[in-house]
């Protein structure tokens, strides 16, 4: 018997009786991250990073679940559980899973750059490597990001002395307070959607050293002109942006490093920026786990696969239902409505 | 308006405007050990155990802040370490996943009792390789007859004492579970014994249980709903227990009744550390708090000292079981400081006078002749005094100031103020004084006390001053 197998509903511990991430009602879920695609509603007990835990309160309601740092150890019918940072979002986590000497890690998604929102990626040795590979393709290759958020912030600048307002589109969990952390606070005012103001009111442990305000009906007219705001995907193209008018969009995401992607989803501008590994950091990753045996989950698992079989490691792609970074908006990540003024 | 102003003005500052002054009398130092994870002071107050982070266990006598033992035999760090109750045992319990018990007699140890085993793959041991489960807390029971201990897998261990011969490690028997029937296991992150001295309250989840000593059984357990709890200790008074939980919070339990009866924010969330009041219940003493520990008028909500000194963040505050004024704080720096009120110091008197920090003493006995750093006499009534002084406070330092008069090359009168001053210290060295507890400085001319424009006036400017510090 496998420590770890992928069933119909997650990835299964058999002997300890818990699911990583699961898609299906289950008891006991293992929760790498917050993202809807991650952190499903319907499971009996839920344990996840504490900084996950009232991300997991404010989008799925009430739910029983429990909060553990990185390196504390959960036992369970003498499985030994452990999280270790992804550096994916804030409390996002490899899970570890021991049992008789035998040890898998399980990645859920990560990156390998410091987004200092987040405590960085930490390669955990291991037997077998359970990987994403979102962007697992050799195309993907992030510029730094000091880069992208120089090229976000002139243009901002650029929106605001043509009389408009800039609109950032990202997700609003980790995507949204990464852009938060890096903008130029000396062009202006700087606002946030609904969705962004619940995640920072639930994320205390990150500190930004200029004022934020949430966009509320209340503030009048012209308040935003030339400002940053900073709206989850689903706001593109909604009655809710109307207020800014004359805006410009852009949208953030590793995707928009691909050009026919960029064009087709409309918005203004569009900037490489992402929380996953690209195809280096996937490998470099990978290699440091010094793992024998890797599993490739969503995104290009059959690319990276086989490449990784080149390189003369047991390699096989696994079916999820884990999207990775979204094209899409999913699922409740982005359904509250904000007043419309 | 105004005085509403006012009134919230005055909130801002209130707590900081601490009542009380303490100052660190004694800095105890752990050689190599990475930082101090926790400390106790004996059940008579005379001595104080450090756990070190690199598995050390150092005992100190308080009185001279003395190294009395280092205590080697653990290969992880330590989370823990107590005495039992009459003060003969020492206990040391580790991330190495055993507990080691230690005479205080002559610091020769006496038993080492194993947590349940836990086989780990770890690359660069032999494949295979059995570890056992970190161990949290260590206490005794109060009839020093067993050792109990509980950490990472949510069982509580005992094992009988003076069974086993010297040092050979023994299996201890799980007396209690503190796993749910449903829902995560946790961590035993703390434990002590209840003010009954029947039974054993440990920390887990979000809950207290207490548990039987004798027969395992779980009699009771407070819920803390909010965070998971890190610490349980003894309360101000015998009807009370003491958390720390993951948000920062002390909150003070009756027992065995369980309500809550007060709750202090005591430092940031996220921080592990635990509770201790001090030996008359009057004070609480908190630390995680950036590199600082505070003394806090619990019953006040408010904050009457703050204790500064230490360069690494402190990890734990203990009091003195017998003195109500006496504190101690653990840190990541590798030391422990004690800390005792400033009216300690006005205890301390030098011709005549109270040494207050910053104040300087003239010693008009000693005297150089011009260009010359070379003492006049080789029997100092003034030094030996000194020499007496320090050997009496242990924790005390002091400061040399040497001076010339105006006469010559400035730059050549400081170097021979400093020359003068180091010939002070040697005469306090050769007298047994530590050299780390003398600071030298020379002035040159820049300080004349006298007028220089006399020989009788330049003679008394070329003189040592000395300062006492904390």
């Amino acid at each position: 018997m496998p420590l770890l197998e992928f069933t119909d509903k997650g990835i299964f511990c058999p002997q300890g009786n818990f699911y990583i991430d699961p898609w299906e009602n289950v008891d006991y879920a293992v929760i790498t991250h917050a993202h809807a695609d991650h952190a499903r509603k319907g499971m009996k007990y839920y344990l996840a990073h504490h900084w996950s835990i009232p991300i997991l309160y404010l989008r799925l309601g009430k739910i029983n679940a429990q909060g553990v740092e990185y390196g504390e150890t959960i036992y369970r019918n003498g499985v030994r559980v452990t999280l270790f940072p992804a550096g994916h979002i804030p409390g996002s986590s490899q899970v570890l899973v021991e049992y008789k000497g035998e040890r898998w890690v399980v990645s859920g998604d990560y990156k390998l750059e410091n987004d200092e929102i987040c405590i960085p990626f930490e390669p955990v040795k291991c037997h077998v490597f359970v990987t994403e590979s979102t962007f697992g393709l050799p195309i993907y290759q992030w510029k730094p990001q000091q880069v992208i958020f120089e090229e976000i912030n002139r243009w901002w600048q650029y929106n605001r002395a043509n009389g408009k307002t800039s609109i950032l589109l990202g997700y609003a969990l980790g995507k949204a307070q990464r852009l938060l952390k890096n903008l130029n606070p000396a062009f202006g005012r700087i606002g946030v959607h609904g969705s962004v103001w619940n995640v920072i009111e639930n994320s205390p442990f990150i500190k930004y050293e200029y004022p934020i305000e949430k966009v509320s009906p209340s503030q009048p007219k012209g308040y935003w002109d030339g400002a940053m705001i900073v709206a989850p995907p689903s706001a593109d193209g909604s009655r809710w942006l109307k207020k800014f008018q004359p805006y410009q969009t852009a949208f953030v995401s590793g995707w928009m490093s691909i050009r026919g992607i960029r064009r087709r989803k409309a918005t203004d501008a569009g900037f490489a920026l992402s929380d996953h590994a690209d195809w280096n950091g996937l490998l470099r990753a990978i290699r440091a786990t010094e793992a024998q045996e890797i599993y490739v989950t969503h995104g290009y698992a059959h690319v990276l696969g086989r490449y990784l079989q080149s390189l003369g490691l047991k390699a096989s792609a696994v079916k999820t239902e884990f999207e990775g970074e979204s094209l899409h908006i999913l699922p409740n990540e982005e359904t509250e409505n904000v007043e419309m003024s | 308006m105004d005085f509403i102003r006012m009134l919230f003005v005055l909130l801002y500052f209130l707590p900081y405007a601490y009542s009380q002054k303490y100052i660190s009398t004694r800095t105890l130092v752990a050689e190599k050990s990475g930082g101090i994870q926790n400390l106790r002071f004996s059940p008579d107050g005379k001595w104080i155990a450090g756990a070190g982070r690199n598995g050390d266990v150092y005992v100190w006598e308080v009185e001279s802040g003395n190294l009395k033992y280092r205590l080697k035999g653990h290969v992880d760090g330590l989370t823990e370490v107590t005495f039992s109750k009459s003060g003969r045992l020492l206990g040391s319990s580790s991330a190495d996943g055993s507990v080691r018990v230690w005479n205080m007699k002559d610091g020769s140890l006496e038993g080492v009792y194993l947590n349940e085993p836990f086989m780990v793959f770890d690359p660069k041991k032999p494949k295979d390789t059995i570890t056992l489960i970190s161990v949290s807390f260590v206490v005794f029971s109060p009839d020093e007859q067993y050792v109990l201990f509980g950490g990472d897998n949510g069982y509580v261990m005992k094992a009988q004492l003076g069974k086993n011969e010297n040092g050979k490690p023994q299996k201890a028997k799980r007396l209690a579970s503190t796993n749910p029937k449903e829902g995560w296991y946790t961590t035993i992150t703390g434990g002590c014994i209840t003010p009954d001295e029947k039974h054993l309250i440990v920390s887990v989840g979000n809950y207290l249980p207490t548990i039987n000593i004798e027969t395992g059984q779980i009699t009771s357990a407070f819920l803390y709903p909010h965070q998971a709890l890190n610490d349980v200790a003894e309360g101000p008074d015998k009807n009370s227990v003491a958390s720390w939980s993951y948000d920062g919070k002390v909150t003070i339990w009756s027992y065995p009744k369980g309500d809550i009866i007060k709750q202090i924010q005591a430092s940031k969330p996220e921080n592990y550390s635990g509770a201790a009041f001090s030996s008359d219940g009057k004070y609480l003493i908190t630390g995680v708090w950036d590199n600082h520990a505070r003394v806090w008028d619990w019953k006040k909500d408010s904050v009457v000292a703050i204790l500064e000194g230490h360069t690494a963040i402190v990890r734990i505050c203990r009091a003195n079981p017998k003195n109500p004024q006496m504190f101690a704080t653990a840190s990541y720096d590798g030391t422990i400081r004690i800390w005792e009120p400033e009216t300690v110091i006005s205890q301390i008197k030098f011709q005549s006078e109270v040494a207050t920090p910053g104040k300087a003493f003239e010693l008009k006995k000693i005297q150089f002749q011009q260009s010359s750093y070379e003492l006049l006499a080789d029997y100092y009534d003034e030094l030996d005094e000194i020499v007496k002084i320090l050997q009496k406070n242990p924790y005390l330092k002091i400061r040399i100031h040497g001076h010339t008069d105006n006469v010559g090359n400035p730059m050549l009168n400081k170097t021979l103020s400093e020359r003068r001053a180091i010939t002070v210290k040697n005469y306090l060295t050769e007298r047994g004084i530590d050299k780390d507890r003398i600071e030298t400085i020379g002035y040159g001319g820049e300080r004349p006390r006298y007028d220089n424009s006399t020989e009788s006036g330049r003679s008394k400017n070329r003189r040592i001053e000395i300062e006492f510090l904390y």
